[in-house]
């Protein structure tokens, strides 16, 4: 397994919680296969360690011109399957964003629950060539959001900085205390059940492509499985 | 083990190596076995004519709006059907139990002929080849059973060894699967067949109530065949054909054993299917359970199966499964796609969503899939296959 074990004390760890795992992304750097391998990884031991609650992710960076030379597509598949992995996570996935974020680090951030940034962020969609990368942060971002600063920042790559990126609902807080956001966000995330967020995760993916009448069986099996859920823990 | 033990932090510039998902594959699956069971061939056929819901609607003269709305929100558009012939008024005659005795016999008999020729098709074979053929149908009772009767229709040899499973319902294609894996692991290089051929027109009650109704407008008739071969287990992964079986977990819920049952009506004086409402649900409720006692000791996570070929029971129930396995709508395409095109057809309908997603050719070497299966007990049926 293509991971490293620590220690405690790294600064964007919340101490006393159950988010044991930490994934980080250095947006500056061009997408290889240990791109692929860090986010699989990263899932592989949030979900083979069943105390785990909270996937901390910590995103930065933006990478230099050229950056897709060489670049295959199928390569680009296996990082989308990657991250989407990372999207049906039965945890919650926490993202701690700083400085210019692009690259992989806003594909990233775009596929975690809850965001926090500090106030130098700038999310963009870098520019390769003539062109923004048509990559499924495009995707994201569409399904995430909307407005004219959206569409700018995805047809020509204009840069979304902290207060347009908290407006836009792209990041949930922005804070120079990255440590206590952190906690308190694993204390907020604590008592949950990861594989309970991720079927509230995927219904809410497939509200805004789905039909009421094509929706409605899933939903009600959602109802009845919360209600099983209950009817075990309480009494009346 | 201490807390911070557990505490993991992946990087990029830390990564040695790219994430293999042949690493998966070296985790103690299954004790080390010199033959493992592989499927090598798969083939379908279907009755004759097909219909849309509406045509149905028309055909039985249905007017009831909450019958109707059954029909026409039930995700099928076509189904394979045998209808009975036009009374002289133009209604559909009454049939008896012993007629529709007399179609699950036809019906089975063709639709299996059909499907265990395209199977053989499809691995290269001739009946010359067929050393064991397992046959499930719970449409119908027959004694001799199927494999009797296709043993004669086909020429297969006399001396093939045969299983009929018989009243299993919808997940029997697995039970059968399993016994067969293990008779090709015991009986390496020869081909086995598992044949389920489900003649559902021939079980039907039209009593115009919400019981038979919910009934009448799922199942379809349907054949489906798999070929399985025991191959020297260390050949198996990758090698072209198919995927090798690599275990089968099962779940049975006592308590709702009245909930699916397909047994003697005394006041219509035939046989009579019924579903609990309910069904759905408690399928759903424990497709979870029994999904993680397959991985148990796998290795493996639910993220790490590739391909979901989960029963087309109905669109109640794929979505029970779906949002209690997370699942997406991509996951169980061929499930949907089955249903839609074939309606339920009982025993053989995983077998439809294997041919399919063979033909996508989407599979890659080491990719896992989980095939299940639900039917009355009530039970899931569950196997762990590799590409």
């Amino acid at each position: 397994m293509s991971a490293e074990t620590v220690g405690r004390g790294e600064h964007y760890a919340a101490n006393g919680t159950r988010g044991d795992v930490v994934l980080r992304i250095d947006g500056s750097k061009p997408l290889t296969t240990e791109s692929v391998a860090a986010v699989e990884a990263a899932c592989s031991a949030a979900e083979s360690d069943t105390s785990t609650t909270m996937l901390a992710v910590q995103v930065t960076g933006t990478p230099g011109k050229d950056w897709t030379y060489g670049l295959e597509v199928a390569l680009v598949s296996k990082w989308e399957r990657a991250l989407r992995r990372l999207e049906r996570l039965g945890v919650t996935t926490v993202a701690v964003a700083s400085g210019d974020c692009g690259g992989l680090a806003l594909d990233v951030l775009l596929a975690t629950d809850y965001r926090i940034a500090t106030p130098d962020v700038r999310l963009s969609l870098h520019v390769d060539g003539d062109a923004t990368w048509p990559g499924m942060a495009v995707f994201r971002l569409a399904q995430q959001s909307g407005g004219n600063r959206l569409r700018r920042a995805i047809l020509f790559g204009a840069p979304l900085d902290a207060q347009d990126s908290l407006d836009l609902g792209l990041v949930d807080e922005v804070t120079d205390d990255l440590a206590t956001a952190l906690t308190a966000t694993a204390e907020m995330v604590g008592g949950l059940s990861g594989r309970e967020l991720a079927i509230r995760r995927q219904l809410m993916f497939d509200a805004t492509t789905t039909s009421f009448e094509d929706a409605l069986g899933r939903h009600l099996a959602a109802c009845d499985r919360a209600l099983r859920r209950s009817a075990t823990t309480r009494t009346p | 083990m201490r807390k911070d033990d557990l505490r993991v932090t992946v990087d990029i510039a830390n990564t040695q190596s790219p994430y293999d998902r042949t690493l998966a594959a070296e985790f103690p699956i299954l004790p080390p076995t010199p033959y493992a069971s592989t499927i090598v061939g798969v083939g379908t056929a279907s009755s004759a004519t097909s219909f849309s819901q509406q045509d149905l609607l028309d055909t039985f003269a249905i007017s009831d709006p909450k019958i109707r709305s059954v029909f026409l929100n039930s995700a099928i558009r076509r189904r394979f059907l045998e209808l009975p012939l036009p009374a002289p008024d133009g209604t559909p005659a009454l049939e008896t139990q012993a007629d529709l005795l007399d179609r699950h016999k036809r019906l089975a008999v063709d639709m299996g002929r059909r499907a265990l020729q395209a199977c053989l098709d499809d691995v290269g074979a001739t009946i010359a080849d067929i050393r064991h053929l397992c046959c499930v149908t719970s449409t119908g009772f027959l004694t001799p059973g199927l494999s009797a009767l296709l043993i004669r229709e086909l020429g297969i040899d006399r001396h093939c060894s045969r299983t009929d499973i018989v009243g299993m319902g919808c997940n029997a294609g697995l039970n059968a699967l399993n016994v067969v894996s293990s008779w090709s692991v015991a009986n390496p290089g020869e081909l086995a067949v598992v044949l389920c051929t489900e003649a559902c027109s021939a079980a039907y009650v039209l009593d115009s109530t919400m019981r038979t109704a919910v009934v009448n407008s799922l199942f379809g008739d349907g054949a489906a065949a798999l070929a399985v071969v025991g191959r020297p287990a260390g050949d198996s992964v990758g090698a072209p054909g198919g995927p090798r079986i690599l275990k089968f977990a099962s779940c049975i819920i006592p308590d709702a054993i009245d909930a699916m049952r397909y047994d003697w009506d005394s006041t219509q004086n035939r046989f009579s299917f019924f579903l609990d409402p309910q069904i759905p649900y408690v399928v759903g409720a424990h497709a979870e359970i029994v999904a993680d006692r397959l991985l148990a000791n796998t290795g493996l996570h639910r993220s790490d199966i590739a391909h979901w070929l989960v029963h087309s029971g109905g669109k109640k129930v794929i979505d029970a499964v779906a949002v209690n396995l997370g699942l997406n709508r991509h996951d169980v395409r061929h499930t949907t796609g089955v249903l839609r095109d074939y309606g339920n057809v009982s025993s053989g309908s995983f077998i439809f969503s294997y041919e399919r997603l063979q033909q996508e050719r989407v599979t890659v070497p080491g990719d896992y899939g989980v095939l299940m299966t639900m039917g009355p007990g009530s039970t899931i049926e569950t196997a762990l296959i590799q590409w």
